[in-house]
């Protein structure tokens, strides 16, 4: 079966005014039917970058240089804008980071949720309103009915990014994308958001495209995931491969870094030297060599390409190429 | 703002350097460009006057009156036969006095007020607030107009008038950021040194507190010339045969169906001198601090 | 939202009475005798008297100032010396033209300035955004008097095609509406500029927010998301504006009423003031501070019942 998305080969620069920000290079990476895929990585990864490359939703100064997003079979990047908008909202969506600021504010969530459902044309208002409880009810706010005629600042965090993503579902996409969606709520909300998000993925029969930094949360969530490190993919496999072999440094240090891994007790948490890269000048080498335990006098002057450590699984390290 | 403050505690002298980059950035903006030679062209006409005309404003002509204009009289002659032209720029004259006057003047009361309401105790605070909206909430011309009717008018009324009007609002000004300046934590440390308010003041204080000031007062120029142009049309303004646009305008008006030359001279150079000092003051507020620019 | 309306209530009934008291200040410790500004110089010594007593002027300051402050409580701002008659009778003579002419002029700039400030927010950068920030930015700047002038010159004098004088036959709604043109074209004319500056800013600000990049995730069309939302923030500062535009308006209406020669409250207090009769212009004074200030809490009322935000935060 097709992935519903698939993403090869993008490569995108930001204009600025002092010369194009390299954020994306060479991007290749698909997220089959059914499936729950996480992308990793620290920020200025180009996670953000890729999601909003996805829904085409990018900033004015984006160039998309080269490469393909395909969706449902279609290059999205050639669409205009009325074919993207149809798209959006009943066959991609999105929920956003900060529930605090996804809402209108001014108008009640009820108002918003028959808004979104404005392509039911055969659907008449009780029946969309009836949607609409439906689905808050499905995503765990209590007394649906009273909450449609409520503003979105009254409710809490939590319940903003519930309604989010009831928002996000109401049109049965077939690919829900979550920009970080629970960095801005406290753990026992994170856990409760995450166990949703499992459950709705039962019921919609859709993908799930998740990004993160928190590998806690993709190891629960996720089937595959995919790495991200200064704008390129350098690993991607099943949820097993990747954390119980993981074949890229910079893959391994992660791991290494999650508090929640760490058996010895020591004065400091671990963390991986140096810096992100300014990604206006791209090395000719490995991005990751300034920061790798296990560099080579090979990984300053050749970029890896993408070796396979097993069928889904793939990394782009030289070390690996040598086996 | 902060890159002179902190160039002062270096010792540096920066804002010399700063101010002649930010005029050289005026200069680039096209209408800020046109704003400074508007205004230049005010100035100069209105320090020339005398020079620049062969005529009085005063000089009677009645064989020649409202003439349409001529070699001999670019703008034409008024209904006393006075020349238009020099009368134009003499207005020019009074419209910049009052100006500088009544800003100048208006700035060192609202400074001092808002300092006090700023730093003083808080019924001191809320009673000069108090006084400041209550002074904001006349119509202006509605309130000179009553002033005017006890004192009788006359030009030094105008200018008291726009002085009352305008100090509440540099005086708000000037308290908020005494208010912002008590609150921080920093001038607890630099007393608890030892620092002399003096220092204090003119190092965090009075930057922050200029240029929002310079700019507000350059915008206010065009809204005064405005009052006293408005006043002198009134008759409540200038006495005669004291040239003035609003006089002109006056003027113009009771002979509007004889000629159009009046009100086209007494309405050129107030809105030229309007529009100049508008773009010129927006597009500093632009260059001095674009976070002032929300819409108004 | 009740407690802030008391609050508001009350900070305004406070600042009339500090406006009031100003006044009153005014008139008593300005140069210039009370009396000879009522009477003229041509009064006799038994009319002078009279009318001192009459005025209460022989009263100490303390009495006149909470007579003062009593009468206009009841209804009472005084009496026209000339006709004897009351101030308020003459001012509600004059008054509902003006006020036709501002809410006219508050009307079609506001809508005018919303739209153009909503049409520059959406095609931001364009020719016609910069064009017309540069005609806002004159608008704001021309005095409305002078506006009034060439408009009276161009449209009334010179090509014919609008009544220069006058409010037009009472009861003919259309001919009203013709001698309404100019003076509200004059008078709105700034106010386009302002509004237009303030919505555009107000729509480039929110154009940027998260929930309008959620609204366009969800597939909405572009002008439900501009126009059922976006705007609706926009306009909200507005409402707050118009409540100050009302009493900008007032001394602009004085003039515009000159020029055209329309009755009014702004022609009234003229005419007092060139015969210096002072009570009238006084009364008028009071009527429209009250005016301005309440314009002013209506409008700050409003703007915060409408942004649900506030409401229940109150």
């Amino acid at each position: 079966m097709d992935p519903v998305l698939s993403i090869r080969n993008l490569s995108l620069d930001f204009e600025t005014p002092e010369g194009p920000v390299h954020a994306l290079r060479k991007v290749s990476f698909d997220v089959p039917r059914n499936h729950i895929v996480g992308i990793v990585g620290e920020s200025g990864s180009g996670k953000s970058t890729v999601i909003s490359a996805a829904m085409r939703l990018l900033a004015n100064n984006a160039v998309i240089r080269s490469g393909e997003v395909i969706f449902n079979g279609r290059d999205i990047l050639g669409l205009s804008p009325q074919e993207l908008r149809a798209q959006r909202g009943e066959q991609i969506s999105m929920v956003f980071q900060d529930p605090m600021t996804s809402q209108i504010p001014v108008h009640t969530i009820g108002k918003q949720m028959m808004d979104i459902q404005y392509r039911r044309s055969t659907t008449s208002r009780a029946e969309k309103r009836q949607l609409a409880i439906d689905m808050l009810r499905r995503v765990g706010i209590p007394d649906p009915e009273e909450r449609l005629t409520q503003y979105p600042h009254q409710f809490s965090g939590g319940m903003r990014q519930r309604i989010s993503i009831a928002m996000a579902l109401l049109m049965n996409p077939q690919l829900l994308i979550a920009d970080e969606p629970t960095t801005a709520l406290d753990v026992t909300m994170e856990a409760q958001i995450i166990h949703l998000l499992r459950e709705l993925k039962e019921d919609f029969d859709g993908s799930i495209l998740f990004v993160s930094h928190n590998l806690g949360l993709i190891a629960e969530l996720c089937d595959y995931v995919v790495v991200m490190y200064a704008g390129q993919v350098i690993e991607q496999g099943s949820v097993e491969d990747l954390f119980y072999r993981a074949g890229h440094p910079y893959t391994q240090a992660l791991l290494e870094c999650d508090p929640a891994r760490i058996d010895r007790v020591t004065p400091t948490l671990p963390t991986i030297a140096g810096d992100v890269p300014d990604l206006h000048i791209i090395p000719n080498g490995c991005v990751f060599a300034p920061r790798c335990s296990q560099v080579m006098d090979k990984c300053w002057t050749q970029d890896a390409d993408f070796s396979a450590i097993s069928a889904q699984h793939t990394a782009s390290c030289h070390l690996l190429s040598h086996a | 703002m902060s890159a002179q403050a902190s160039n002062k505690l270096t010792g540096h002298s920066s804002s010399s350097f700063w101010r002649i980059s930010a005029i050289s950035r005026l200069i680039r903006d096209p209408l800020g460009l046109l704003g400074l030679v508007l205004v230049s062209l005010l100035l100069i006409g209105a320090l020339f006057a005398n020079h620049l005309t062969p005529y009085s404003p005063k000089a009677l002509d009645v064989k020649n009156r409202l003439a349409a204009p001529s070699m001999s009289h670019l703008l034409g002659t008024d209904q006393l036969g006075r020349d238009t032209l020099t009368r134009v720029l003499h207005g020019g004259r009074v419209a910049l006095q009052v100006a500088a006057w009544s800003i100048s003047i208006a700035l060192v009361v609202g400074l001092v007020l808002g300092m006090l309401a700023g730093y003083g105790p808080r019924w001191l605070d809320n009673c000069l607030l108090l006084v400041f909206d209550a002074v904001r909430s006349f119509p202006t011309i509605i309130f000179a107009l009553a002033l005017i009717t006890l004192t009788g008018p006359s030009l030094k009324m105008v200018i008291t008038v726009i002085i009352v009007t305008s100090i509440p609002v540099y005086a708000r000004i000037v308290r908020t950021q005494t208010m912002a300046l008590k609150e921080q934590e920093f001038v607890l440390a630099a007393r608890s040194l030892g620092t002399s308010w003096f220092r204090i003041l003119r190092v965090h204080f009075l930057p922050n507190v200029v240029g929002p000031l310079f700019i507000l007062a350059s915008m206010d120029i065009p809204v005064v010339v405005t009052i006293e142009s408005g006043l002198s049309f009134l008759g409540m303004g200038v006495r005669p045969p004291t040239a003035s646009w609003g006089a002109t305008l006056a003027d113009g008006y009771a002979y509007i169906r004889v000629t159009p030359w009046l009100v086209v001279a007494g309405g050129v150079p107030l809105i030229l001198t309007t529009l100049g000092f508008t773009f010129m003051g927006e597009a500093l507020r632009d260059i001095l601090d674009p976070r002032l620019r929300r819409g108004l | 939202m009740l407690t802030y309306t008391l609050k508001r209530l009350g900070l305004t009934v406070a600042i009339v009475a500090a406006a009031m008291s100003i006044l009153f200040l005014m008139i008593h410790f300005v140069p210039g005798d009370p009396v000879t500004l009522a009477l003229g110089t041509r009064a006799t010594d038994e009319m002078r008297e009279a009318y001192r007593i009459k005025m209460g002027l022989d009263r100490p300051i303390y009495v006149q100032y909470i007579t003062f402050f009593a009468n206009v409580m009841r209804g009472d701002i005084g009496q026209d010396v000339f006709s004897n008659q009351a101030v308020s009778t003459i001012i509600s003579h004059h008054l509902p033209h003006t006020v036709v002419l501002v809410i006219v002029s508050i009307a079609w700039s506001a809508l005018l300035g919303i739209f153009l400030g909503c049409f520059s927010a959406v095609h931001r950068g364009s020719l016609i955004d910069r064009f017309t920030g540069v005609v806002t930015v004159s608008a704001i700047a021309i005095p409305s008097f002078v506006v009034s002038l060439y408009s009276l010159l161009i449209f009334a004098v010179l090509l014919r095609v609008l009544p220069a004088i006058g409010a037009g036959e009472p009861g003919d709604l259309i001919d009203q509406a013709k001698h309404l043109v100019l003076p509200a074209f004059a008078l709105g004319l700034g106010w386009v500029g302002y509004i237009a500056r303030l919505v555009r800013a107000s729509m480039l600000e929110i154009m940027g927010e998260n929930y309008i990049r959620s609204a366009r995730s969800y597939g909405l069309m572009e002008y439900t998301v501009v126009y059922s939302y976006a705007l609706k923030i926009a306009v909200l500062p507005t409402v707050a504006l118009l409540g100050v535009g009302v009493g900008n308006m007032l001394s602009g209406a004085l003039f515009a009423e000159l020029v055209f020669a329309r009755p009014g409250i702004g022609k009234l207090i003229y005419e007092m003031v060139m015969a210096r009769n002072f009570p009238v212009v006084q009364g008028a004074v009071l009527i429209t501070t009250f005016m301005f200030v309440v314009s002013a809490l209506i409008s700050d009322l409003i703007n915060a019942y409408l942004d649900p935000r506030v409401r229940s935060s109150l």
